[in-house]
């Protein structure tokens, strides 16, 4: 177990991380890449301003889908902010990085992060209940989307359950570690990509609707 | 009738760009396009969500074209029968997601399967043969402009409806159904053409702007159909074109 911890948190972390880091990079230039050779209309109305703006509309509610869904919305940013600020700023992971690059910053106090953890399970859970009670997402959902929210869920479980020391600790930092390197190395190869290509394809939608004039919505 | 599985492959090889790729791939599942979509708004069924057209493109591509008639009946019914492409969906999707231009391409494996429905291949046949997609002649569009026209006199004396002329600032278009089944449209563009006092002409070839090809997804109708407006906008050195609803 101790191997396989200091494996995960070793030399597996720094493979993970850079799959992920040159994964997401990656994804960017092959969609300009295919865009050149089969959709060059995208990179000649491509405008910065029209770019930016759909972005910000929908970085911060301000959308029509923030009105028509206001729930979704709501547990989709306590979803997504709770997740960004437990990965980044957590005091293990903190920790962890300081131990192994020196570097270091601002930390979440320990009793925010286990909130954080138990808001982003209750979100999950709110997207878990929506595809299986409302009929339209349920028709949508596919295996590969129970399969991407339970890899996006199982770090946040176990990291909370270890730092409650719930269960068999050894063995659940251990899966933790596990976990989180499983989703780092997911995040280039599933909709996971939509943490990077969200910019690509509303830099893209924002540039068309700027070509119309119809605003950002 | 067997598919054509070699057109459909060559199809879904031109169709996969950078857009279709990333928004097949990105699509949540999440369903906030139904909010947006005329379809699900009116009867909330399930395979009305935007996102529901994705699936039997997802499924040509998952066989990489060999599709059988099953699948593409399946895909004519939804992704002809349930969409019209207005985009709204888009406008309510997170990722900005554009469902009509991932719809054209499913038509388009549509297309090359020889699966282009009656009414919209009708019309492109017409088109064919005479330039717009009603089928009418000529001589009986000229005559119903002249006929508006004279109607329209009655009440402006000084109404024109220029036609052909080179260097006008506006060339104004239409949809064939306003010339052949409600010619009082006609008259009450050309009463606002006129009382807005707008330097506009009409055009005797490549009137008709709707394009069926662009709806059918058949890529060289399409660029036919365009290519028909564009060319007398060209003739006629005009500044810009009206197009029709
Ligand atoms: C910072 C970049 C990110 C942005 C801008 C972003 C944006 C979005 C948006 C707009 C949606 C669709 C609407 C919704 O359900 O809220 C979504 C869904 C989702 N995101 Fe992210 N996301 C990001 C990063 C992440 C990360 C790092 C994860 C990994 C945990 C993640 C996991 C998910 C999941 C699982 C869903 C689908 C929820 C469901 O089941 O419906 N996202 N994201
Ligand atoms: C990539 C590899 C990762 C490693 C090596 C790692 C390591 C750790 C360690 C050592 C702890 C301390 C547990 C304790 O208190 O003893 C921890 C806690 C935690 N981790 Fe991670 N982690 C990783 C990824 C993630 C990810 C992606 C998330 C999701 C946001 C996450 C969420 C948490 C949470 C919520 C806690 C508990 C914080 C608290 O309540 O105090 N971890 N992690
Ligand atoms: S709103 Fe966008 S991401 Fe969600 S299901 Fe519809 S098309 Fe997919
Ligand atoms: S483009 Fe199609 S799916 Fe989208 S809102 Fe319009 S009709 Fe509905």
């Amino acid at each position: 177990m101790d191997a396989l911890y200091t494996l995960a948190t070793g030399p597996l972390l720094m493979f993970s991380f850079a799959v992920f880091a040159l994964g997401a990079a990656a994804r960017v230039a092959l969609f300009v890449r295919l865009a050149r050779r089969k959709d060059l209309p995208v990179l000649q109305g491509f405008q910065p301003h029209w770019a930016a703006r759909s972005i910000l509309h929908w970085l911060i509610p301000a959308n029509v889908t923030a009105k028509a869904s206001p729930f979704v919305t709501g547990f989709g940013f306590l979803f997504h902010i709770s997740f960004l600020a437990c990965a980044v700023f957590c005091q293990a992971h903190v920790v962890l990085i300081d131990a192994a690059w020196s570097l270091s910053w601002w930390t979440l106090p320990d009793q925010a992060a286990d909130l954080l953890a138990q808001a982003f399970l209750a979100a999950a859970a709110f997207f878990a209940a929506r595809r299986l009670l409302i009929p339209v997402v349920r028709t949508l959902t596919t295996p590969a989307d129970w399969l991407v929210l339970a890899i996006a869920v199982a770090p946040m479980l176990t990291g909370l359950l270890a730092a409650r020391q719930i269960g068999d600790y050894n063995l659940m930092i251990t899966l933790h570690a596990l976990a989180g390197n499983l989703l780092l190395l997911a995040i280039p190869f599933t909709k996971l990509s939509h943490m990077i290509l969200f910019f690509v394809s509303r830099a893209v939608t924002g540039s068309d609707f700027g070509k119309r004039q119809v605003g950002a919505w | 009738m067997p598919v054509d599985v070699a057109a459909v492959k060559e199809v879904l090889a031109a169709k996969q760009g950078a857009r279709l790729k990333m928004w097949l791939e990105i699509c949540a599942r999440c369903g906030l396009c139904a909010e947006g979509c005329h379809f699900y708004q009116s009867d909330p069924r399930p395979e009305y969500a935007p996102a529901y057209r994705l699936k039997p493109l997802m499924e040509v591509i998952r066989r990489g074209g060999e599709v059988d008639e099953e699948l593409i009946k399946r895909l004519c019914e939804v992704d002809y029968g349930t969409c019209t492409m207005c985009q709204r969906c888009t406008m309510y999707c997170p990722y900005g997601i554009g469902v009509n231009v991932l719809v054209r391409a499913a038509r388009s494996i549509a297309v090359a399967a020889g699966a282009t429905p009656l009414g919209l291949a009708r019309g492109q046949a017409n088109f064919e043969e005479s330039g717009n997609n009603l089928g009418m002649s000529g001589p009986d569009y000229l005559e119903t402009v002249e006929w508006q026209l004279e109607e329209l006199q009655a009440e402006l004396p000084d109404a024109k409806a220029p036609m052909d002329a080179a260097g006008a600032r506006t060339m104004v278009t239409f949809h064939p159904r306003d010339i052949k089944f409600y010619p009082q449209n006609l008259y009450s563009y050309l009463k606002i053409y006129n009382a807005c006092g707008e330097d506009f002409t009409l055009t005797s070839e490549g009137w008709d702007s709707t394009n069926l090809g662009l709806f059918s997804g058949n890529d060289a109708i399409a660029a036919k159909m365009s290519g028909a407006v564009v060319a007398a906008a060209e003739r006629l050195g005009v500044r810009r074109v009206l197009t029709a609803e």
